[in-house]
This record gives structure tokens, sequence and C-alpha cells, in this order.
């Protein structure tokens, strides 16, 4: 009794402390009442925060008072001491005359802020205590996110995947030769400092394939540490045996940065949870990432990188699209991609710039092995060698036109070249042949855009942006007997949006509707692809596809509590698709336009943390999401809202929740622990696949323990997925999914 | 007394007359069998040589699944009532390269005959007695000679193995893209249904159910069938 008693004072003070926190709303600007962009604000007890573009700011301190401290690049410090009544406060930095002593500004603006759509960001924190396969492992705990579990799996978020869904590293675009679009199992995920999505079209800024969003991964900065540093992971998984070893090193002195990360893992085949073996889905493959960084000033500077993924063999699990009688497997998987950016930020008329330039070159050797069903004789093998390599280069400048008034301007281009030979041995027949079917089949995108935004307030933002691209598509190599030139298309397109921001007490609105796009590439236009489930043919006479988004995010924030409703709505026009083709062997498909589809739904999703429960600056948080999705193929001629046919791939709803315990950061002993459920319904609205998969709910946990008082600071962390070991079918998955998988990583640092 | 044998002999006469009018007449009704459904693997890489249906074999009790269908080798010599082949035809595309139609069909076996004896599940589940009619109608398959359905190049020539195929009872009838479903119908509300009379005499009811099956079974066709009598 006694202990409960104990337990429950203990609550209502933790409650109380943290409850008890006070918020205020300033602005920062100059002598000239200018707004001053991005001053860091800092109260003494550690809270911080940073200004917007426009000099506003919003921060939150325990008790009746505190003291902040604004600073910016070419102001002098000032410290204001705030009361619980002050509500609002405005604060004039005075200029330095003299040359400017650098300020850093360490910490940045979140894309939760910045973002005119709903936005989430994940950590290097939350990251590791997964102990992740891949990225779609830490995304698929998001709310919005679809679960696809597995080594290769596209990332699906609110349904739409691959083309419509842009991935990004450090800000510039992935390639793929996977018919369905980017796969992130080439990615070191440890190498990243965090992964920011933006849910929502954003194809004015980042150009085609940003219709369901943007996918952000974000390397940890070379300038990050000074001096040197390294770090040296193991890692095992009990249901594949996988074996992992990460290693990192780096090196800085502020002005010149150096880092690079290793990572090798092999894995045997995965057991369900009933204990039988997934045949054929072990994998192996290794990753450098190499980044190397140059200062010129606090202004400037300059970053190579060199990310290098060599995969293979891996295969997928016997049975995955519905065939006992055939075995895949990618014999090799290369892939090079160099990146170099120079980023300058002024903070004067042109704020920043940033000039990108990349070159990527992938490589993979996909085998399928056909077996009779009598007596289980190799029939036929099919190998495609698929060879890609895109190159672009891009340019981001920011724009103050004057103290309201902002500008982003670019423009992007880019190139991509693919072959896909293939080879094939009929064993029955007795006959071997070699198809080039792609060869050099390659297309051009260049683009520019132009956003304007208003700031008439600080209770206001307005965005309004332009773009177009134009795309030239070439079929490659012609071979035909019927065709002396290759065929050539050029497509079009015109994006744009309207987006308002309105910041109110304690929450937000944002609305965006916008005009996205992708168009069709040189695999859906000319090159068959030969994929595991059957041929992919192309399609010459696809059209661009387009995307009219009407989004809202209302964002409720308290310093203990948040919530987001983000509730949409889109119509694609010549949704590019697949339409089966009957009479082949097998099963095939060709490429076509639906000509419009309705896709509406929302997440909701809310987070509570609590400070100071069993010790001082400990956090306890719970979070939990909701997403539901509803998908229509209304046809050309019916109106918006009509009945339609249920579009297939259209994930079910589902439930994500996910209680996080952290120990006090500054203890020599840190401890993480957390556990997570998650629950999809059944499928009720089938598409044309009439394929659903059961309910099922997925429990995991993690625990994570650092130890700070050793030089090498050890840390052990344990991730276990399907805690329950229940056998569950992931959104259309013909195979159970993992049993339950214990995996530990223990990391030691060297510097 | 004389006349009362006389008329009794007539009536004995007529009544043996009408007893063998009866017997030419008679009709078979279904006996106590289950409805037996298999989906069988229609590529040709995973099935090259065909599945053997046999409805009614001596090895087992007709309750007992394991020898209905056999996927069939070169060295199978076993019987079969109807075969499910898919013939793989290559040819070359208008880009120059060499790309495979595979052709399905059921063929019926040796000593076996069949005919169309209506269409959709309904017309399967209420088919329960045979006819002189529906005895009369069945034929034997024609022979196919895919070999002469090739061309110079040593390829299948599509319309030579189209006709030969359309040439046999049931051939590729039940194929998605030769039965046509009208507006508000379901494939299996049209699929044909066969009575087919077994190499050992007795009788059976056949259909393809789907001939695509749904997910995860696209590359599977679903067949039904019942025994009558044996």
């Amino acid at each position: 009794m006694n202990r409960i008693l104990l337990l429950a004072i203990t609550l209502y003070l933790s409650v109380q402390t943290t409850f008890s926190k006070n918020c205020i709303q300033g602005e920062v600007t100059d002598p000239d009442d200018k707004a001053v962009s991005f001053a860091s604000v800092q109260d003494v007890n550690g809270a911080y925060t940073i200004c917007d573009s426009a000099g506003h700011f919003e921060i939150c301190f325990n008790g009746d008072s505190a003291k902040i401290r604004i600073y910016a690049l070419g102001f002098y410090a000032d410290t204001v001491r705030i009361r619980k009544e002050d509500k609002e406060i405005r604060v004039i930095l005075k200029r330095k005359d003299t040359a400017l002593t650098e300020v850093s500004i360490v910490h940045r603006q979140t894309v939760k802020s910045t973002s005119m759509v709903s936005a989430i960001s994940t950590g290097k924190k939350e990251i590791e205590m997964l102990n992740p396969q891949n990225i779609a492992e830490i995304l698929q705990a998001q709310t919005g996110f679809t679960n696809r579990p597995g080594y290769q799996t596209p990332l699906t978020l609110r349904g739409l995947s691959g083309k419509r869904l842009l991935v990004l590293r450090n800000g510039l675009r992935r390639f793929s030769s996977y018919p369905a679009g980017y796969m992130s199992h080439t990615i070191n995920v440890y190498d990243l400092e965090r992964i920011d999505v933006e849910k929502g079209a954003a194809s004015v800024v980042y150009g085609a394939g940003a219709m369901a969003g943007i996918v952000n991964l974000i390397d940890k900065s070379p300038f990050g540490q000074k001096g040197a540093n390294a770090r040296l992971t193991t890692g095992y998984g009990t249901i594949n045996k996988e074996k992992t070893l990460l290693a990192g090193c780096g090196w800085s002195n502020g002005k010149l940065a150096f880092k690079t990360n290793l990572r090798y893992r092999t894995a045997e085949n995965f057991k369900y949870p009933d204990g039988s073996i997934a045949e054929n889905s072990f994998y192996t493959d290794k990753d450098v990432f190499t980044a190397i960084g140059y200062k010129f000033s606090e202004k400037q500077e300059i970053l190579l990188t060199t990310d290098i993924h060599n995969g293979g063999p891996w295969g997928k699990p016997v049975g995955f699209n519905g065939s006992d009688y055939m075995r895949v497997q990618t014999s090799n998987e290369n892939s090079y991609n160099y990146s170099l950016q120079y980023k300058l930020n002024t903070g004067k008329v042109l704020q920043s710039t940033e000039l990108s330039t990349f070159y990527s070159n992938e490589s993979r050797t996909l085998v399928k092995n056909y077996y009779t069903a009598a007596g289980y004789m190799l029939s036929y093998v099919e190998t495609t060698r698929f060879s890609n390599y895109c190159y672009g280069v891009q340019i981001k400048n920011k724009v103050k036109i004057s103290k309201n008034n902002l500008m982003n301007v670019g423009a992007e281009f880019y190139g991509f070249h693919i072959s896909t030979p293939t080879d094939a041995v009929d064993y029955i027949e007795g006959i071997s042949f070699q198809n080039r079917v792609s060869q050099n089949a390659r297309s051009y995108l260049s683009g520019m855009y132009l956003e304007h935004i208003f700031l008439p307030g600080k209770k206001f933002k307005f965005a309004g942006g332009l773009r177009y691209d134009r795309a030239s598509v070439y079929e490659g190599d012609v071979y035909s007997n019927t065709q002396n030139e290759e065929k050539h298309e050029n497509k079009n397109a015109i994006s744009g949006n309207v987006a308002a921001l309105w910041r109110l007490k304690d929450s937000r609105i944002k609305i965006n509707t916008a005009r996205s796009f992708r168009m069709p590439e040189t695999t859906e236009l000319y090159a068959d692809s030969y994929t595991s489930n059957g041929i992919v043919y192309a399609n010459p006479e696809l059209e661009p596809e387009y995307c009219h988004s009407f989004d809202v995010s209302y964002t409720y924030e308290k310093s203990f509590f948040d919530a987001e409703f983000s509730p949409f709505i889109w119509f694609v026009d010549n949704m590019i698709s697949r339409e089966e083709i009957k009479g082949m062997p097998g099963t095939n498909y060709q490429f076509t336009n639906l000509e419009k589809c309705r896709i509406w739904g929302g997440e909701l999703s809310a987070n509570l943390w609590l400070k100071n429960t069993i010790m001082g600056k400990d956090r306890l948080s719970a979070s939990i999401g909701a997403a539901y999705l509803n998908g229509t193929d209304i046809g050309a001629n019916a109106g918006l809202w009509a009945k339609g046919v249920p579009m297939d791939y259209v994930p079910p709803f589902n439930l994500k929740s996910n209680v996080v315990y952290n120990s006090p950061e500054d203890k020599k002993t840190e401890l993480n622990v957390a556990i997570r459920a998650t629950y999809y319904s059944r499928q009720t609205r089938l598409g044309e696949s009439k394929y659903a998969t059961p309910a099922y709910t997925f429990i995991g946990c993690s625990a994570g323990l650092s130890i700070k008082r050793f030089k090498t600071r050890p840390s052990l962390n344990i991730a276990v997925n399907n805690l329950l070991n229940t056998e569950y079918y992931s959104f259309l998955s013909y195979l159970p999914g993992e049993g339950r998988d214990v995996r530990i990583f223990l990391t030691i640092h060297f510097n | 007394m004389k006349k009362l044998i006389y008329a009794l002999m007539v009536l004995t006469f007529i009544l043996v007359s009408c007893e063998k009018d009866d017997d030419a007449k008679k009709l078979i009704t279904q006996g106590d069998y289950p409805v037996k459904e298999y989906y069988l693997e229609r590529n040709p890489s995973v099935n090259p040589w065909g599945a053997g249906m046999d409805f009614i074999h001596s090895e087992c009790d007709l309750t007992d699944t394991d020898l209905d269908y056999l996927y069939l080798s070169p060295d199978t010599t076993n019987q079969y009532d109807i075969k499910f082949y898919t013939v793989k035809a290559y040819y070359t595309d208008d880009k120059g390269d060499t790309q495979s139609e595979g052709c399905p069909a059921m063929l019926l076996g040796e000593g076996v005959t069949a005919f169309k004896a209506g269409a959709g599940i309904d017309f399967f589940d209420s088919l329960t007695v045979v006819t002189e009619e529906m005895i009369a109608s069945l034929a034997p398959e024609p022979e196919v000679d895919y070999e002469a359905c090739k061309n110079t190049d040593g390829n299948y020539d599509r319309t030579l193995l189209f006709t030969a195929l359309d040439q046999c009872v049931i051939g590729r009838s039940f194929r998605s893209n030769v039965l046509v479903v009208p507006e508000g119908k379901t494939e299996q509300q049209v699929q044909p249904v066969y009575l087919v009379k077994t190499s050992e005499g007795g009788y059976v009811k056949f259909m393809v159910k789907q001939f695509q099956g749904d997910a995860p079974k696209e590359k599977q066709t679903l067949v039904r069938w019942q025994v009558i009598s044996e």
C-alpha cells in the first residue's frame, strides 16, 4: 500500500513539475526593426529553440521566471528575464559594428517547423534503438508508412511508393532500376544522422516523383565532432543468424573534416513463426561511405561524399509471389554514388545557395530459376543484367527580398541511362537465347522552380510556387527489322502549389494545395523489365501522371503533449499502373495509365512525454498514431465522388503505438527502454487482386544501456521484433512475416 | 381356353416389349461421389509435360485425392482422362527479341469421349443424370499434331496451333481470352461444363472453374469435377 501511495505521489509530483511549464512567444529584430533570422534562443536550464526566418520563436520554461539568452551571427548576444505572466516579448539585438566574430548556429530548423505539410523527423537515437535491418524498418514505425518487412522492400507512404515517393540522400535524389522504385536496402542505415519525411506533394522544390512526399536521408556532418573519433559495432540477429559489423571513424579540425563508415553483414535463411525455414531468404552485403569536407568559413563549405554498396548473393523467400517452383536470386548488386555539394550561407539578400552535382552507377544480376512440378527439375533459367547510371546537377537559392518576403529559386537537371540484357536457357525445349530488351534507354529531365514565401506577421506564413519540367525520353539502341530510328518522346509538366500556415496560441494549421507530377520513365516507356514476378512490358503511349492534392495538418502543442491530425485528398490523373496481360506463360504485365483515381485518408497522432518520472531529467514518452487510406479508380468520365472500383495496393487501417523511457543523458550510465505495438486491420476494400491479408498485431521492444564511465563508452542495445512470435501476413504478402527476432548490438568508441 | 392362352401370350409379349423399351431409355443417375477441385500449374516452365487427371482409377478409392491428378514427365506411363497442357510457343517480337507465348489446352486421353453439356457452375451442380442424347453426343478427341503447327523456323504458328486446338472437344475454350463473359455475369457462370466418358466407361462432369486463380494462385487454373457413375 505504501508503495502504491509513494508511486502515486511520485507520479503526481512529476506531473506537477512537468505540467508547470510556461511558454512564451517572441520576436527578434535589429534596431531598425528588421527581423533577425534564425537567432538562437536558450533558456539557462537548457531549453533551446531557434527563430524562423521572420525572427519568430517560441520557448517553454519551468517555474515562474527564467532567463533566456538570444544570440545571432553579427549581433551582440542579449539576456532577457521573462516571467510567468509574459506571453509575448520582443528582443532587439544590437548589431556588431566591428569585424564579426562568427557564431556557429549549432542547431538546425527541423523539417517539422519549416515544412508546409505534415512532417516527421527520426533521429539517430530512435534509429539505433531498433537495430534496424534497413530504412524501411525505421519508417514503418512511423504513422502513415506501411509495414512491409524483408531485406529488400519499398518505402510506402500513404499507400504510394517507389516513383511517387521521392527518396533523397542529403537532398539529392536517388535512382533505381527496380520497376517498383527505390529500394532502401542499398543504404547503410547506420550512416544516417536522421531521416526527414514530408508527407504530401512537394514537386515544386523537389521535382518529379514528390507526390506522396519526400524521404530525405541525412548523413551526419563530418564537421560534427572535432578531433579524431572512431566506433566499432558488432551485431547478431537470432532469426537468420545475421552477423553485422559496423566500423566508423572520422577526424575534423573544424575546417577540414573526414569520416568513413563501413558495414558488412551476412545472414542465413530466416525462420517463420512456426519454426519452418524461409528458403532462399539469405543475404550478404557490404557498404562503404566516405565524406570529405572543407569549410572555407562559417558561411561556406564543400562536401564530397562517396557511397558504395556491394550486395549479393541474396534471395527472395520461396513462394513470395505465390509460386513454389521458382527461386529468385540477385547474384550481385553494386552501386557507386558520388556527390559534391557546395553550400553558402550569407544571411544577406541571397541568404543561401546550394550547388550540387552527383553521379551514380548501379548494376545487378537477377536470376530466376524455374523448376518442374514433376520431379522438381530445373527447367528454365532467366538471367537479367541490369545496369544503369545517372548524373545531375542542381542549384537551390534562398533570397530575402524584404523583411516579409522570401524567395526560393532553383533548377535541376539529370540524366538516367539503363540497359537490361537478358539471357535465357530453356532446358525442356533445349534452346537458349539472348535478348537485348533495352540498351541505353535513357531520359533527361530539366526543371526550374520559383517559390515565394510571404510572412505578413508572426502568425501567418503563405507560400506559392511554380515549376516547369521537361523530360526527353529515348528508347535506346534500335535493333528491330521494322524500325530504323529509336523512339523518342518529349514530355512537359507544370506543377505548382499554394500553401498557408496559421500559428495560433498552442496550435498550428497548415494547408497545402498542389499539383505534383511524375514523368513516365524510360523503364516504363521503352524498356521491358524482367522482374521476379513476371515480365513488365513498357508502353510508349504513357502520359505523365499528375496529382492534384489538398493536404491539411492541424498540430496542437504543449510543453508535454502534442497531437496532429493530417487529413488529405488527392486526385491522380493518368496514374501509371500495371495491368495484367493474358495468355502469356506465367503472369506478365504492361504499364498503363489509369485515367483518374481518388485517394483520401489521414493520420492522427499524439505524443505525450513526462520528465522527472523516476529520476531527475529522465523522460518517459508515449506516442500513438492511426492511419487510414481509401483509394478508388473512378475512371475517365465519372464524377470526382463516383463509387468507382477499389484500387490495389491500398494498405488497410493501422494503428501504431510506442512507449519509451530514457534515463538522464548526463549520467554516467544511460538506459533506454521501449515497447511498441503495431495493429493492421483486415483489408475490406479489395482491388483487382482480391487478396486480403488478415488483421494482425505485432509487438516489439528494445533496451539499450550505455556506460559512459569507461573511456570506450560501451553500449549494448537489444531489439526484439515480433516479441510474441505471432504468425502474421504483412500487407499483400503471401508469406508470413519473420518469427521472433532478437538483435543484439554492442558498440565501443575510440576517442 | 385357347383364346385365353393366346391373350396371355400377347399380353406377355407386350409387357416384355415394353420392358425392353424402358431399358433403352434408362437414365444414368449420379451416385454418391464428392465434388473435387484442384489448382493446376499453368506455367509451361513449371508444368511442361502437362497434368493428367484420372477421374476414376483402380489404385485407390475415389475419395482419396492423392492420385486424382499427376504432373506428367516424359517417363510417366499413367493413364489420364484429361491432360492440362500448355504449349510454350517461342516467337520473335518486333524488337527482334525472342519471346514465348503460352497456349493452355485441355486434351482428352485415349479412349475418352466428351461433349459440352452446358455452362456455368449452377448447371454443373444440376447435372445429375445422363441421358441417351448426351451419350450420343459424346465424341473422341481428334489427334493434335503439334509438329504440323510449326513453321519453317521451328516455332509454333499461332494460327495453325489455335486452329488445331479448336478442333478438340475442350481445347482452349476455357481461356480468359477465348471465353466471353457477358456484362453482369461471372466467369464461373459461363465456363463450359463437359460430360466425360472415361476409358473405364464411367461418366464424369468436368469444368474449369477459374482459368486464373485469385492471388496468390494467379499462375494456376482451378478445375472441378464430379463422378456421376463409375
